[in-house]
């Protein structure tokens, strides 16, 4: 796949502000729909293990993944430009909501289409992991997935705990397959 | 007073903007202890409601804690409680992201990283199953749309806005 050119400030600050103001329910899904599909900054692999690394580290993980693709291309003014681009849309808007919400949070339309849009949203977020699962390579990725899952779904583990375990257990599963 | 409350919400959520691994929905539990019980500036149910349209909006997860800080103190609470939560963070993803790059060819690099997608596929799995069993509980229709939305999202690469409209109108007309 050809490379684009490496994006400006004033379109990294547009594209992460177009998913984020676009991006009802998590802005995952139009993010990554916006870097791998339309841009073509990132292929769907590097996008899957950078997104990793998001998660990873402490903080919103759409925000920490506008900061390092924008710092990529363009340093700490790319950086910038990215983060404001995922902040400052959501913030008008959750300053409108908050106006809206007192004055017409109880109507029974507006409720109902709540009601619709988390559960579309929900789908969106289980469409969006089962998507990045069909690049994992080793069938042994699956099970650490599932017990990630379990751990935080089912068995309601917290995070960090599980983290604690988990992580150095994938990690040197990893190490040790990569060795031989 | 009201700048008691401002700083109390910047010293707290500067802190979790700093220990809240796997993004804020998995943190909301120690949103709700820092808000409801330690301090009562707000119901449990309306905690739970403010939560419910924050994720119906655009933005990132993170934006409830704006929303609830709007609730608690006004523009200025929201905006003081976004900044916090977003600014520690921004500072730790700039610097190790640019190092994880530069290291990108380092076996050990490449281990961690390989290692560590898994968890990050089960975790958002875990979100999205958390998300169906909220908004879902105790109505097919709202859980057949769930299925529906991702299988057209799978299969067909259906754009999300064209799913959550969707999802806005056949609960607008009140059949979820």
């Amino acid at each position: 796949m050809e490379r684009p050119e490496n994006p400006t400030c004033a379109e990294l600050f547009l594209t992460f502000a177009k998913a984020s103001a676009t991006g009802f329910g998590g802005v995952l899904p139009f993010a990554r729909r916006m870097i791998v599909e339309e841009k073509r900054w990132l292929s769907e692999e590097e996008f899957a293990d950078l997104f990793a690394f998001c998660q990873f580290i402490p903080g919103a993980n759409v925000v920490n993944l506008a900061i390092c693709i924008g710092a990529r291309y363009r340093g700490p003014m790319g950086a910038i430009a990215g983060a404001l681009g995922m902040l400052v849309p959501p913030m008008l808007v959750i300053l409108l909501l908050g106006a809206f919400y007192v004055q017409f949070g109880d109507l029974p339309l507006a409720k109902g289409v709540m009601r619709g849009l988390g559960a579309a949203a929900a789908g969106l977020v289980v469409s969006v992991a089962l998507r990045l699962g069909l690049t994992f390579r080793a069938k042994a990725s699956y099970l650490f997935a599932a017990l990630a899952f379990g751990a935080i779904a089912l068995w309601r583990i917290p995070l960090i705990t599980m983290l604690a375990v988990l992580a150095p257990a994938s990690i040197g599963w990893q190490w040790v397959v990569r060795r031989k | 007073m009201k700048w008691d409350i401002l700083l109390d919400m910047a010293g707290y959520y500067s802190t979790l903007s700093l220990i809240c691994f796997g993004g804020v929905l998995a943190s909301m539990p120690d949103v709700h202890r820092f808000i409801v019980e330690q301090h009562h500036w707000m119901s449990s149910e309306e905690f739970t409601r403010l939560f419910g349209i924050s994720n119906a909006a655009p933005g990132p997860n993170m934006m409830v804690v704006g929303m609830l800080g709007y609730q608690i103190a006004g523009p200025l609470g929201a905006i003081v409680s976004f900044g916090a939560l977003s600014l520690p963070s921004s500072f730790v993803a700039y610097y190790t992201g640019s190092l994880w790059h530069r290291m990108r060819d380092r076996p050990w690099r490449m281990a961690v990283q390989a290692g560590l997608t898994p968890l990050t596929v089960g975790l958002l799995l875990a979100s999205g199953y958390i998300l169906t069993m909220s908004a879902d509980s105790n109505s097919w229709p709202a859980f057949a749309l769930t299925a529906a939305v991702v299988v057209a999202a799978m299969i067909w690469r259906a754009h999300p806005l064209w799913l959550l409209a969707g999802g806005a109108v056949l609960g607008g007309l009140g059949w979820i």
